[in-house]
């Protein structure tokens, strides 16, 4: 139940975009303390290499773009308002773009944009992951206690088994990334992994479809 | 454990940050009878009062009184200026319908038996002990209290657009229930000392860290009790 094993296991890519990961992004230069502790850019990596030579169904979870012109909802959240007054992920820019490091491949899957914190929160990755018999899906992604968590507790009350992988995320300090692994996430997530834990697992899934007690 | 410290320039700008967004979205709290709901999450004897199965799972007794005072005066000012009260306590784990799989607290709040059908640890506890005004949703099995209770229809049913979420454990239910609220479009206030965490590093790290970046106002009750409208003369 716990293996991540093809047709059972999605790992779920959460706004990967340029303001938040790229060194031109808007996000940047707040995110990087935590981004380098925990070396995010090279986990993001590995396990999305590891989910794709393991078989794993890979989606992306891309969050709402600013649109020129457009108007704030009635009662907009301290981030909407802040995404919006800094053009945070504009439409057609760069900043609102997926990095190319962490692109889509054909076929895999990205979801409707989520406008406020969950990636199930108004958008088709329900669905699709429902469609595709996925129980079990591992987070990666950002942030640690905004989008990542909130993605985390509400994939709990959808009934899917949540794993997060704990050093594939970041936050705006240490403070807010720790709120979430050494806090709440261990509440409420099934399972906190490390990457290296991910590809291990990933990679043994594929190959003998068993657990690996190789160190 | 290593402690990692923000830098100066970290801290200050996110500060800033908050600072900007607090100042922008204050001038829209105001709470009227009309559209204010006051949402009690899981205010159950299991978790709020000393005898509760689950009180090696919160932040302990001391905590819970100063959390179940706060509590009663909320509900008492509330009832008093007409707020709409909504209960929406939390199911047991031991004999469910669904097989969704236990996160870990709530794997906790299985062993330990808490919630259990009928007896005295699911009631409400007596600081918001419901009278006939009161609106009480069936038990959840989930972490938010929107999870499969048709609460948000519920809520828009009766004309509702704001909502005070307090309660317990505000590491767990409050903090999911919180969310999802903002999700579902309505402007969600988290009354702070109304609220029972799991520990005290947890409370800090929810409601002074992470909710104010996701909800409209994390607030003290003295400072909701002022934003209440009409003013009190």
């Amino acid at each position: 139940m716990t293996d991540f094993l093809p047709g059972n296991t999605a790992l779920v890519v959460i706004d990967p975009l340029n303001d938040f990961v790229s060194r031109r992004g808007k996000g940047w230069p707040l995110l990087r303390p935590v981004a380098r502790r925990v070396g995010l850019l090279g986990n993001l990596r590995r396990a999305l290499n590891a989910a794709r030579g393991a078989g794993l169904e890979v989606v992306y979870a891309p969050h709402h773009r600013y649109r020129r012109g457009e108007a704030l909802p009635r009662f907009p959240s301290p981030n909407q308002f802040l995404g919006h007054r800094s053009r945070f992920f504009e439409a057609d820019r760069p900043g609102g773009e997926i990095h190319p490091d962490f692109a889509p491949l054909p076929g895999e899957f990205v979801a409707r944009e989520h406008a406020i914190s969950s990636a199930f929160g108004g958008t088709d990755l329900d669905a699709h992951l429902r469609g595709k018999g996925i129980a079990h899906i591992a987070l990666c992604g950002l942030l640690s206690n905004t989008c990542v968590e909130s993605t985390a507790r509400q994939g709990v009350d959808l009934g899917y088994l949540v794993t997060v992988l704990n050093d594939a995320i970041a936050s705006w300090s240490h403070r807010d990334h720790d709120a979430a692994v050494e806090g709440s996430l261990r509440f409420v997530a099934h399972r906190l992994a490390s990457t290296e834990a991910f590809v291990r697992t990933a990679a043994a899934g594929s190959v003998d479809r068993g657990p690996d007690s190789r160190q | 454990m290593t402690r990692h410290r923000d830098s100066l320039f970290n801290r200050a700008a996110n500060a800033f940050m908050r600072y900007r967004a607090e100042r922008a979205l204050r001038r829209d709290l105001s709470f009227a009878a009309t559209d204010t709901a006051v949402i009690l999450v899981a205010c159950q004897n299991d978790l709020l009062a000393p005898e509760g199965r689950g009180q090696d799972l919160t932040a302990g007794p001391e905590a819970a009184t100063t959390a179940c005072a706060a509590l009663a005066r909320l509900v008492s000012i509330s009832r008093k200026r007409g707020l709409r009260i909504v209960h929406t306590p939390q199911a047991g784990f031991a004999d469910r319908a669904d097989d969704r799989p236990l996160c870990p607290i709530q794997d906790a709040m299985r062993t330990r038996g808490l919630f259990a059908e009928g007896s005295a640890g699911a009631a409400p506890h007596e600081a918001v002990a419901p009278t006939a005004g009161d609106d009480m949703r069936p038990p959840h099995g989930g972490l938010s209290a929107f999870a499969g209770a048709n609460l948000a229809d519920r809520l828009r049913a009766l004309g509702m657009k704001r909502l005070a979420i307090v309660g317990a454990l505000a590491d767990v239910q409050v903090d999911s229930t919180a969310r999802d609220a903002v999700e579902r479009g309505f402007q969600t206030v988290v009354v702070a000392d109304c609220c029972l965490a799991s520990s005290e590093v947890s409370r800090r790290r929810v409601l002074a860290v992470t909710l104010p970046r996701l909800v409209h106002a994390v607030l003290p009750l003295s400072a909701f009790a002022v934003l209440l409208y009409p003013r009190e003369r």
